[in-house]
């Protein structure tokens, strides 16, 4: 095969989801074949930022984690030639992480138990302004396991806490709770104190 | 002091073998042949107004002169993330080390609180109950119930009587390895009840004389007693339990059966027991019901395990049919016990040949209707229980087993998890103030459900 033959099947495969890995054709979701053979090459579709600033996404890596996104596109309110998908309330750099999140799960999601759960942990390493962000953005458009993932994360956060450090961070100010009540609630269930 | 190990190191790092570094001068990269097995690396810089970094840094030779690095206080971009204990889904926060300020966090919504609440360790959780009122109610509080019910609890809970204390019981939680021992129960103290069934979060209880039954969510030990039977039968019964749905406040059904092929169903929905009818004629009574090992619910039906012909009759509570199995049992087989995971149907018992005893774990084979052997207990463990007379009692049997091996000098515990096949050892369960290992005499396994009401 000459040079030139190599590169258009190469690009060819890749309009058809079809990686060349290592010498090997490696398959990506069988839904991607699919849409392959149906013929129409890969839809991107387009967030756009608080910032104004617009992202293009695979359609079915946000439709297969997004709960609103999925939405939107099934009862037609978005149309692909024209419009992009407003998302006011996640500035630019929280709706990358949102997208790098959605777009590795979707990519790697046969991959083995442990090298997600690092992935995962690695993705999850940002200040404490990030982590709200991500949680309401993810909140936001319903990602589901992006969800369960922060929510983990800020209950290991918190679980070693004392009552007053909790009520400090939370903005807890009128507890309602007399020394002797707390007493009580600790002798309802003291095999748990 | 320190400036002469620095120098030491330099002088190491150039008469070993391995390749130079290539970094700036300002800072190397250690790469001691000694050093190829050691996990961490990081960085050493060694300027001279850096040394105070460096203060953090002990160096211990170790044997036959290899340099051991003994991790700097430092340098926290270089570590590898450490693996949480919990199997990470966190990012490997400890809760003791981050500050979380106030500014971020105040403002943090309501509902996406409960969320976090309701997938904090159950102990944390009634601990902070007392954080404020709000908190304090979330138990009755139906959007807490819909968070609970969405969190997937990796493991089942145990709750077990135990010989010496049998009117009060004990719970186990196996991914803490912790025994928490209930001084308040809220059951009645004069009646012993044993723990025959469990589904949705609530462990069904049967009084010893077989007449009342209690259900009860062991975790806030809220509890009710079920009208009494519409008939009255004194023969003994096997008991079993479905939750009509994921979400508590769905319901669940309760089911009797006798050898004489006579049943009941509660709803608790309706708050009544109804005979739905007769056993088909197929189902050859009397039944050798094998009372000690406890059914299994697999979606809406219920399985019972019977000798005689060996077998297992099923009832499908959504359809109100009895279907019988006939399934050979394993040879030499003794103490054994229906179990459930993933809705695949197991059986765990003792095999015993020539004085040799080992636990062994089964598998419904449901084309062929045999079971087919998928793995036994170490045997390093079995070598224990040779020569020993032992019984064996199954304390719960859904995904996760726990199993007591006792004999005149042995009191074991130990916990099977049928998906990874693990075999762990239990601490021993030992009453507050008390230093013995007490015996156990019967238990189930319960999914902790803070919000399941009986």
């Amino acid at each position: 095969m000459t040079q030139l033959d190599r590169l258009s099947v190469y690009h060819w495969l890749n309009a058809w989801c079809i990686k060349p890995v290592g010498g090997a054709l490696v398959r990506q979701e069988p839904e991607y074949i699919l849409l392959a053979l149906m013929g129409s090459p890969l839809k991107k579709i387009m967030l756009c930022s608080s910032e104004k600033e617009i992202f293009s996404v695979e359609e079915q890596v946000m439709v297969q984690h997004s709960v609103i996104i999925n939405n939107m596109i099934e009862d037609g309110s978005y149309n692909h030639e024209e419009s992009k998908i407003p998302l006011d309330c996640v500035d630019s750099k929280t709706l990358k992480k949102v997208i790098d999140y959605c777009t590795h799960h979707t990519h790697h999601h046969n991959d083995n138990q442990e090298d997600l759960e690092a992935w995962d942990a690695q993705f999850l390493n940002v200040d404490s302004n990030g982590l709200y962000d991500l949680l309401m953005a993810a909140n936001y458009l319903e990602i589901r396991n992006l969800l369960d993932l922060i929510y983990g994360t800020i209950k290991n956060m918190i679980k070693g806490k004392k009552i007053d450090e909790i009520r400090r961070i939370f903005n807890i100010k009128d507890h309602g709770f007399t020394p002797e009540e707390e007493e009580q609630n600790r002798k309802e269930y003291p095999h748990f104190y | 002091m320190l400036r002469h190990l620095i120098a030491h190191l330099h002088q190491l790092l150039h008469t070993s073998s391995t390749t130079s570094p290539t970094s700036p001068s300002s800072s190397f990269i250690l790469q001691s042949s000694s050093l190829h097995n050691h996990p961490r690396w990081s960085f050493l810089d060694i300027d001279d107004n850096s040394v105070d970094d460096c203060c953090g840094l002990v160096m211990a030779a170790g044997k036959s002169g290899n340099l051991r690095m003994v991790e700097p206080l430092k340098h926290p971009s270089t570590k590898k993330p450490r693996r949480d204990q919990s199997r990470g889904k966190s990012s490997g926060r400890s809760s003791m080390t981050e500050v979380m300020e106030q500014q971020i966090w105040k403002d943090f919504p309501e509902d996406l609180i409960e969320a976090v609440i309701a997938r904090l360790p159950i102990a944390t959780f009634f601990r902070f109950r007392s954080v404020c009122w709000r908190w304090n109610s979330l138990l009755n509080s139906p959007s807490f119930s819909q968070h609970c019910a969405q969190v997937q609890h990796a493991n089942p809970w145990f709750y077990i009587i135990t010989q010496e204390r049998a009117n009060s019981g004990a719970m186990y939680d196996p991914s803490i390895k912790k025994w928490y021992h209930p001084t308040v129960s809220a059951l009645p103290s004069k009646l012993i009840l044993f723990p025959v069934a469990s589904a949705g979060g609530l462990v069904c209880f049967l009084e010893i004389g077989q007449r009342n039954f209690f259900v009860c969510n062991p975790l806030t030990q809220s509890f009710k007693e079920l009208p009494a039977r519409s008939v009255k039968v004194w023969s003994p019964v096997a008991v079993g339990m479905t939750a009509n749905g994921n979400l508590t406040g769905a319901g669940y059904k309760i089911l009797w059966v006798t050898c004489d092929g006579e049943y009941e169903v509660y709803d608790s929905m309706r708050k009544s027991w109804s005979r739905p009818g007769n056993m088909p004629v197929g189902i050859k009574l009397p039944l050798a019901l094998n009372f000690k090992s406890q059914s299994i619910s697999i979606d809406s039906t219920i399985y019972f395990m019977h000798s005689d012909p060996e077998g297992i009759v099923s009832y499908d509570i959504a359809t109100g049919v009895w279907k019988q199995y006939i399934i050979p049992a394993p040879l030499h087989l003794t103490d054994h016990t229906l179990a459930e995971c993933d809705g695949r149907i197991m059986l765990v018992g003792l095999l015993t040949k020539n004085a040799a005893t080992c636990v062994c774990i089964w598998e419904l084979q449901k084309m062929t209707l045999l079971w087919k052997e998928v793995d036994r207990m170490p045997n390093e463990w079995c070598l224990d229980l040779y020569g020993k007379h032992i019984k064996m009692t199954c304390l719960g049997n859904k995904g996760l087993l726990m199993l007591s091996l006792r004999s005149k000098h042995m009191n074991r515990l130990v916990t099977y998890d049928i998906a990874s096949r693990e075999w762990l050892k239990v601490p021993g369960c030992v009453a507050p103030r008390g230093r013995k290992r007490q015996s156990i005499a019967c238990g189930t396994a319960f999914h902790p459900c803070l919000t399941a009401v009986a």
